[in-house]
């Protein structure tokens, strides 16, 4: 986990609400970083009190220079990112988190990545390591879901990748392209029609739908892992800010931290 | 060699004047990756109550201009599991502890004092008074200065340790409140806690905090914290303890003119978790160019005329 001044490498628009900015880092911050971590990063410079806080981003992708963040402009923070001049020096502290458990995940096993939305971003370092650790792709169904079809992001690359054995799925809500309806539609039809060899699902989405994944996992006896988001204004534990209630524990003891005790967490453990 | 060390009273003495605010580091070992605990003036700790506390619902923060609002609730681990599993580390990096608590009764507050005096490692005892998120969290305490002493003379029965009572900014006339904590025994004053403040969302038309209000914190609410430290200090024989929105070295220096012995950075943890030791370093750069060797010819050394 580092601190440090990180230079804004390249911003490109993907879409007219989503962007990726490359930033530099040091050198140790790629042998540190686990799938599913996030950064802190500024949005103003360093002397600069407005926005005061740091904002959490799921890393998407390393790069040999640093690393990529992939942005959905929802707010004033994200808004003044996406006008963010090359070479700008922002404040990052990260890697942070807990990622997704790669090292439980067998390379016969069965693994399903469910994203929603810009939850993209986390799915794909996750994909990235499976394809650096030679994960077989056959073993690998990808499951895409967005408000339109212009919303699906990298989806050229994904379809490369279905040439080599990955399956990809898609839901839209307004039909565009895929199913029309819910991303959970497709994993709940996948799960039935493959109730004896369940896979281990892993998600990154809008909340809802990580509550229906939770739920067709339990029902389906699949493990489930899933990322969240929350506002937070340290992203190391301290403030208290990101609170998510826990099912096991008791009363006294009813929350767990998306920053630090997450943000990915084990489905049966959460209670959405 | 410059002289950073200041005097909270009689029985604490910090190697510099630059201290954590309750709430905003934790129980201090979270800040070890970032700096050496023992390179601060001192550790406050989180809120501790006698038992565990869950704090409030969700939402709990929201960004506001220059600051953050925040309705935690005060949720802490409570006194036995921070002696047992907490304070350990904190003698471990031989940091200056300053264990900051609250109660719902006078009854709770003297029970807490009593445990915290007889631990080893403890340095000082920090009252809080007035953490405006929680209905029975010490308030009532807070903005009565009859209420405030009565409290204070309580918790000085039961510890000898060094007292610091911190002061809400919610009251008409925090002057009278500083001076009825330090005629009750009080050994220093801490302030300002948060000032309370609200948020609400156009779309939804709903209060963005599930606690309808929060403590308002940051930079926004400096002048005001600079304004209440001046007034106190001035009024008090007390050592004044600054807290308000400081984010730099010339924030803390600013504290320190109008007459802070020692400041407390809170929210700015958040956001560089090696605040305080930078903080720290530049008062020593400061000190050391402007040719002042004792840390006290500087302080309350402002210039009204």
């Amino acid at each position: 986990m580092f601190l440090f001044p990180s230079t804004v490498l390249q911003l490109t628009e993907l879409t007219p609400d989503t962007f990726r900015i490359r930033l530099s880092s040091p050198e140790n911050f790629a042998r540190q970083f686990i799938p599913g971590q996030f950064v802190m990063a500024s949005v103003a410079g360093p002397s600069h009190l407005d926005p005061l806080l740091k904002r959490p981003f799921s890393i998407c992708r390393l790069r040999p220079d640093g690393f990529e963040l992939l942005i959905k402009v929802v707010g004033r923070g994200t808004e003044i990112l996406q006008h963010m001049a090359i070479g700008t020096l922002l404040s990052l502290h990260g890697p942070l988190g807990n990622g997704y458990p790669v090292n439980v995940i067998g390379k016969d096993r069965k693994i399903m990545l469910v994203a929603g939305g810009i939850g993209i971003a986390s799915i794909i370092s996750l994909l990235d390591y499976c394809l650096e650790a030679a994960y077989p792709l056959k073993n690998i169904n990808l499951i895409l879901g967005a408000r339109t079809s212009s919303e699906l992001l990298y989806i050229d690359e994904f379809r490369q990748l279905t040439e080599k054995g990955l399956t990809l799925s898609i839901a839209t809500d307004d039909g565009s392209r895929g199913h029309r309806g819910l991303v959970t539609d497709l994993v709940s039809r996948q799960l039935q029609n493959n109730a004896e060899n369940n896979p281990i699902i892993l998600s990154c989405g809008p909340l809802p739908m990580l509550t229906a994944l939770g739920k067709l996992a339990v029902e389906a006896s699949c493990p489930c892992y899933l990322s969240l988001e929350s506002r937070m204004a340290c992203g190391f534990g301290v403030c208290l800010g990101c609170v998510t209630r826990n099912k096991t524990k008791d009363e006294k003891h009813p929350w767990v931290k998306v920053c630090h005790d997450g943000p990915v967490f084990d489905a049966a453990t959460l209670q959405l | 060699m410059i002289d950073l060390s200041v005097l909270l009273g009689s029985g604490l003495r910090l190697k510099n004047p630059v201290m954590t605010a309750s709430g905003t580091f934790g129980y201090g070992r979270e800040y070890e990756p970032y700096l050496e605990l023992n390179k601060l003036g001192a550790v406050v700790t989180k809120g501790l109550s006698l038992l565990p506390k869950p704090g409030n619902e969700p939402p709990r923060i929201v960004e506001t201009p220059c600051g953050m609002l925040n309705a935690i609730g005060l949720e802490n681990i409570g006194v036995e599991a921070f002696l047992s599993d907490e304070l350990p580390a904190l003698k471990a990096a031989q940091a200056t502890v300053v264990v900051n608590f609250f109660g719902e009764t006078i009854d709770e507050y003297e029970e807490l004092a009593e445990i915290l005096d007889q631990e080893t490692g403890i340095d000082a005892l920090e009252i809080n008074i007035s953490c405006p998120n929680v209905k029975a969290g010490g308030l009532q305490f807070g903005t009565d200065p009859r209420m405030a002493a009565s409290l204070v003379t309580a918790v000085r029965r039961r510890t000898s340790l060094p007292l610091i009572t911190k002061l809400s900014p919610n009251v008409t006339d925090i002057i009278s409140i500083a001076m009825a904590v330090e005629a009750a025994g009080s050994d220093c004053v801490s302030l300002i806690n948060t000032l309370t403040g609200m948020a609400v969302d156009l779309q939804s038309r709903k209060p963005v905090l599930a606690n309808i209000t929060g403590g308002l914190s940051g930079p926004a609410i400096k002048p005001i914290a600079l304004r209440m430290v001046h007034q106190v200090a001035r009024n008090v024989n007390i050592p004044v303890i600054g807290i308000g929105g400081i984010s730099s070295t010339n924030d803390a220096l600013e504290f320190l003119l109008v007459g802070a012995t020692a400041i407390q950075v809170g929210t700015c943890n958040f956001v560089n978790p090696a605040i305080t030791a930078e903080i720290a370093a530049g008062i020593e750069t400061f000190l050391h160019e402007s040719s002042i060797s004792h840390i006290s010819d500087f302080i309350g050394s402002l210039q009204l005329a």
